[in-house]
């Protein structure tokens, strides 16, 4: 099985105002991973008591939620609890971050289970 | 009284290959959002994150969400992004090296206190930019 990987991230954001001011941000990397054991991706439907995206990883890892829903939102948190949220994604919402710890991901829905596209993938010590 | 209306689009794209050059996942999510009339700023520009800790100025920012796009633009340490009002176990929101970047739809308020957001970086002061700005409430 494939244990070395190339993550490329690209993102734009803009933001306008009814008066015509408008600002915007750009980003993009790449990682090189080694030895990665945990790629997740796919489709979740996530639960209003939590569901775990992902596991613990070894030394971090990088991770997007995108909320399919149509009605409800769903927060992103670490370590089981809603109030170390990470992002709350109204539905079409998406976020993407890195973290380089230990921690587990959790998705938990509000009003009732909704679905969402992910991936989650650990990343190595020196990435 | 004026009323100040924002609109905010994300757009990204992700992907995944292996060491033989598969493809292993690509994603290219985007979207705008409704307009929000009762946003209160649009903030950005750059800052210096300091290793103790600083704050990037949000005192007029509605505080229930923000969309929030952090990019470390300095080339030696990483940087730490947090809510500053977050409870003291597992704050990080987010760990940017030189030139990596992240987006989230974020809740300053999650104890019911704060209202900015705290950069860290380590071992040096570490310049960053970002794009704040009011979303709708959740």
């Amino acid at each position: 099985m494939a244990k070395n990987y190339t993550f490329n991230a690209s993102i734009n954001c803009s933001a306008t105002s009814s008066t015509g001011y408008s600002q915007n941000q750009t980003g993009s990397f790449s990682l090189n991973l080694t030895g990665i054991d945990q790629v997740q991706t796919g489709r979740l439907d996530v639960a209003t008591g939590g569901t775990v995206i992902m596991a613990a990883p070894t030394y971090g890892k990088v991770v997007y939620v995108r909320n399919l829903d149509d009605t409800n939102f769903v927060t992103i948190s670490m370590v089981d609890d809603a109030d170390n949220a990470i992002a709350i994604l109204e539905p079409g919402e998406w976020f993407f971050t890195i973290l380089r710890d230990t921690g587990v991901i959790d998705a938990i829905a509000d009003t009732a289970a909704v679905t969402v596209e992910y991936f989650a993938v650990e990343i190595d010590a020196n990435a | 009284m004026a009323t100040m209306a924002t609109t905010f689009t994300a757009s990204g794209s992700f992907s995944l290959t292996d060491e033989s050059g598969t493809t292993v996942f690509s994603y290219s999510p985007t979207f705008t959002s409704s307009q929000n009339t009762t946003a209160q700023t649009l903030y950005t520009g750059e800052h210096l994150a300091q290793t103790g800790g600083s704050e990037l100025a949000l005192a007029d920012v509605n505080d229930d969400r923000v969309y929030v796009f952090i990019k470390n633009v300095d080339s030696d340490y990483p940087v730490e992004v947090e809510a500053s009002a977050a409870e003291s176990s597992a704050l990080e929101m987010v760990d940017l090296k030189p030139g990596e970047c992240f987006f989230t739809p974020m809740e300053l308020n999650s104890d019911g206190t704060g209202s900015s957001i705290k950069v860290t970086a380590s071992t040096a002061d570490q310049r960053i930019q970002y794009l704040i700005c009011d979303a709708l409430d959740n």
